[in-house]
């Protein structure tokens, strides 16, 4: 009776159990610390054959293979390709403009919900999950751990995080990916609403650390339509200036800045081959989700 | 501009209801929370000016649409002809009044631009129009040949109205002002827009007459109650020709009479030096002949052409016609002719030196073929005197005479003056203050004996009695002594003056005739005008011949010279049929009345075609509020029109640019901000 589930209204079961058929596949090798279902960059003991090498003294003498040796009259070592468990660290955005949302959800809400699923899986398939929330700097950060207990503390801090201050997001990632140990899956949910060409250097800083980044850039559908009639007085949700503004006068021009915007991040994530999904949060978030495994479970892995 | 309904524009700051819209609206604004902040920040930066300048030209097109409106319901007229701006078509709608002066002289007739009006009958059809555009009501019609006011009840009577038809008159502008100004006072005219048609000949301007300063300053007096519209028809036909008979004769002295001719041809502008023949049409009595006149320079003139007539002949008329030409009042000249009759002339003096100088000049003629007969009589023989034959009378007696029985002669004299006779007073030897009082007004002073003799000062050398000579000299009267001479009393003309100021020569104004008064007399004792006969000749000469064209049985009068009164009996032998009887004393034409004939004709000041230039208009109406508006015979444009379809395409113009500034931007390529998307 003391251990009923506790109800989170970010956590839905029947989309956890549909995502459950859905492994979470890192695009690159990961370093984890046991073995799992990930490639990972050092040579191992699973079956899959993986390249001869010469002996050299210290080798275990028990891989020596007798057979190339009989042919070729020189000692091989015969290597096999290691499977891994990841590091999935959960970057979230708590800054001010994570809490705007139009319709019956938010930004950040739509974030937990992400993150919570993301989370479920990986712990699921045997993967450590961290947990970094952010606004003006790291506020939150649960180191990663893989046993089923250590989301009951991911999905309490999920609930407790609260949108407010302002965005450093371009610190926060370079702090993260140095902090970080190498080769680990790197997921970011934040609305990036800072300039694309100082992400640049994020992106590149974690890729150049072996992680593999995933983004997810949540927009609300009305900063993407602007469907305002009246006159507004726009107020910053991150504390700064407030703007009055004839909607009709300045929509066209929004629209196309907004544009340029979301075209550059677009290019940049191309350029640094990140994992980029864009977001409206009208979207299901487990639609979001299915796509994104999918996507990641039939890309081609790279060694 | 000016309005038809002014009024309407009391509703013009509706023009702002969309900018009071807007500034509602601005203030009807929501707050709200946004996040994406850097993207109005953005737009903000981006093409700041344009997204003014499109909110103000939005703007400016809504106030631009009501205003066009208001406008346009205001029935705007399309010319600043109606002048006063806004306020005075606003404050000029009460108790204001037309008066058009219609300058109906010979030049006006003149046409060209293809069409087949005269100024006269352009100026006349667009004053109606102009004036019915602008609703004007009542209109006073001042035309040139009575220069009287005459009500219409509306401005389409302008155009029915016989006597808006051509005259052969010269208009006197001056004179049709001052009946504007007469009428003005007399009806107390609040705001009076006086329009003047007009094709600014100078001689129908007369701009240096002495009433235009009185004129203004009249007028001036007014302030902008009164507003001139001249409505001018500058452009002078180049190729304008105009004939004029200078002298006619009639010869039957020999066996074969004939009537000589003196013509005259002028064109417009300079021939080249081709000499081209201009033919010339004579009818005499009924008779055609044609005439090959050389023209050189820009005139052609002939001189003693002799056409033979019947040996029966006694007087005539004719007329002499050039090829028509843009203006047709002057290519016809009426003229007509008869057998002068002696001249006779009437010396009444008691002094026998006297008589014998004044006998002496007045009996040698001037001409050959006119005999001239004087006699001397004293004041007592007057009762024996056939008036009816004498030219000119020269008196030098008191009128009353001396015996006690008093004999007035004042009532004889002026009765022969207003016959058309000359009469030229010399003072008697005594001058009684009872018996100083001359006709009209005049009277003797006191005798004046200077010590040393005294000369002339100035004479009027361009016309009348002491005027130069045809070849321009001037008579002698620099050499003239004057010893004694008597003052003149009375208004009357100054013909020539003596050096202490005092008049030697006067003309009384008279109706009709000449009568003159000179302050001495031929004696030697009196002056030099005995022994320096020329000038004392040339005086009697002229006198006589002016007196003796009213013993004439045909006279040569300048059209409007006669009065209508006179006229009215007149029947018309030539001339134009199509014109009111009332008026042919203003139309060209040969005319008999009882025994006369007269040949009316247009004044040789017709001929000339010099136009006031503009500084001359300018000075004319200097100080007043004057709209001018030059028009040319061919021009079809009005000179105002209602031009609120315009004010309606403006609105419709500023709607269409509202709306394209109003829609959406177009995008350019496909939205990026497609629903997850990925990379």
């Amino acid at each position: 009776m003391a251990n009923l589930p506790q109800h989170r209204d970010f956590l839905d079961p029947t989309v956890l159990a549909g995502l459950a058929g859905l492994p979470l596949m890192a695009r690159r090798p990961m370093r984890g610390s046991v073995s799992g279902k990930h490639i990972s960059p050092n040579r191992g003991a699973s079956v899959e054959f993986a390249e001869y090498r010469k002996y050299v003294p210290g080798d275990d003498l028990r891989r020596l293979d007798w057979r190339a040796h009989g042919r070729s009259d020189r000692y091989y070592v015969k290597e096999f390709e290691a499977d891994t468990n990841l590091r999935c660290c959960l970057v979230i955005d708590t800054s001010g403009s994570m809490e705007f949302g139009s319709g019956e959800s938010t930004k950040i809400q739509y974030a937990r919900q992400i993150a919570a699923a993301i989370a479920y899986l990986a712990v699921q398939q045997g993967d450590a999950v961290s947990l970094s929330c952010f606004a003006n700097g790291i506020n939150e950060h649960l180191p990663p751990r893989r046993n089923p207990s250590h989301l009951r503390v991911v999905f309490d801090t999920l609930e407790k995080i609260k949108g407010q201050g302002e965005t450093h997001l371009v610190d926060v990632l370079h702090e993260l990916a140095e902090t970080t140990r190498q080769a680990a899956m790197v997921i970011v949910i934040s609305d990036f609403f800072v300039d694309p060409e100082q992400l640049r250097g994020c992106f590149e800083h974690l890729r150049f650390r072996k992680h593999d980044l995933s983004l997810f850039h949540l927009l609300d559908p009305v900063e993407l339509n602007f469907a305002f009639q009246r006159p507004t007085r726009f107020l910053d949700m991150e504390g700064g200036s407030a703007i009055f503004a004839e909607p009709s006068e300045i929509a066209d021009r929004y629209q196309r800045a907004l544009d340029e915007y979301l075209q550059n991040v677009q290019k940049i994530v191309l350029e640094t081959g990140v994992d980029y999904t864009r977001v409206s949060i009208d979207e299901r978030y487990q639609d979001v989700l299915t796509k994104f495994l999918t996507r990641r479970a039939t890309a081609r892995r790279v060694r | 501009m000016s309005f038809l309904q002014p009024w309407m524009l009391f509703a013009l700051p509706l023009a702002a209801l969309p900018i009071i819209i807007h500034l509602i609206n601005q203030r009807r604004y929501q707050t709200t929370q946004w996040a994406a902040m850097m993207f109005l920040l953005a737009a903000n930066r981006m093409n700041r000016g344009y997204a003014r300048v499109r909110q103000w030209a939005i703007l400016a097109l809504r106030t631009m649409v009501i205003a066009a409106l208001v406008f346009a319901v205001g029935r705007p007229l399309s010319s600043g002809l109606l002048g006063g701006g806004l306020v005075g078509s606003i404050a000029g709608g009460g108790n204001s009044g037309t008066i058009v002066l219609l300058d109906r002289s010979p030049s006006m007739q003149q046409r060209d631009g293809g069409t087949s009006l005269s100024k006269l009958e352009a100026g006349v059809a667009k004053l109606t129009d102009t004036l019915q555009t602008m609703n004007v009501g009542r209109v006073v019609l001042i035309e040139s040949n009575t220069s009287r006011p005459r009500e219409l009840q509306s401005p389409a009577a302008l155009s029915d109205l016989p006597i808006v038809g051509p005259s052969d008159a010269t208009a006197d502008v001056p004179a049709m002002l001052l009946a504007a100004l007469d009428y003005i006072r007399a009806n107390e005219v609040g705001q009076a827009d006086i329009w003047i048609c007009s094709d600014l000949r100078d001689s129908d301007w007369l701009s240096k007459d002495g009433r235009w300063t009185t004129l203004r300053e009249a007028f001036v007096e007014f302030g902008r109650r009164v507003r001139f519209r001249l409505l001018a028809f500058p452009e002078a036909a180049p190729l304008n020709r105009s004939v004029r008979v200078e002298e006619v004769r009639l010869d039957t002295r020999q066996s074969d009479p004939f009537v000589s001719l003196s013509l005259k041809v002028t064109v417009g502008q300079p021939v080249g030096s081709d000499r081209p023949i201009l033919p010339v049409t004579v009818e005499l009595d009924g008779a055609r002949s044609t005439i090959e006149m050389p023209i050189e320079g820009a005139v052609g003139e002939l001189k003693n052409h002799r056409i033979p007539v019947s040996s029966v002949t006694s007087r005539g008329w004719g007329r002499v016609s050039v090829p028509a030409d843009s203006n047709e009042s002057d290519n016809d000249f009426y003229f007509t002719f008869d057998v002068p009759p002696p001249r006779r002339t009437v010396v009444v003096t008691a002094d026998a030196d006297v008589g014998r100088v004044l006998k002496l000049a007045a009996e040698v003629s001037s001409e050959d073929d006119v005999e001239a007969v004087a006699e001397v009589i004293e004041p007592d023989a007057l009762a024996s005197v056939e008036w009816d034959s004498v030219s000119l009378v020269l008196w030098n007696a008191p009128i009353f005479s001396s015996n006690d029985q008093a004999i007035d002669a004042a009532p004889v004299l002026e009765s022969f003056v207003l016959r058309g006779g000359s009469l030229v007073f010399f003072p008697p030897d005594m001058i009684q203050n009872s018996y100083s009082a001359l006709p009209f007004g005049i009277r003797w002073g006191t005798w004046s004996e200077p010590d040393k003799p005294i000369a002339v000062a100035s004479w009027r050398g361009d016309a009348d009695l002491l005027a130069a000579t045809l070849a321009g000299a001037s008579l002698p009267l620099g050499t003239l002594r004057v010893d004694r001479f008597a003052m003149i009393e009375g208004e009357a003309t100054r013909l020539a003056t003596l050096t202490d100021g005092s008049p030697l020569l006067v003309r009384v104004v008279t109706p009709q005739g000449g009568m003159y008064v000179c302050a001495t007399t031929p004696r030697a004792k009196d002056s030099s005008f005995a022994a320096d006969g020329v000038a004392l000749y040339v005086m009697i000469q002229r006198a006589i011949a002016a007196g003796e064209k009213s013993l004439r049985n045909t006279r040569q009068l300048d059209a409007g010279e006669a009065s209508i009164e006179s006229s009215t009996a007149w029947k018309p032998i030539a001339g134009h049929d199509d014109r009111l009887s009332t008026e042919r004393t203003y139309t060209a034409g040969v005319y008999a009345n009882d025994n006369q004939w007269w040949a009316v004709n247009r004044s040789a000041d017709e001929d000339r075609s010099s136009v006031l230039s503009d500084t001359n208009v300018a000075a004319l109406f200097r100080d007043l509020s004057i709209d001018r508006v030059d028009q040319t015979v061919g021009s079809s444009s009005s000179i105002v029109e209602e031009v609120w379809r315009a004010f309606l395409i403006i609105m419709l113009i500023a709607m269409i640019g509202e709306a394209c500034l109003c829609l959406p931007r177009r995008s350019t390529r496909a939205p990026v901000v497609a629903k997850g998307l990925t990379a």
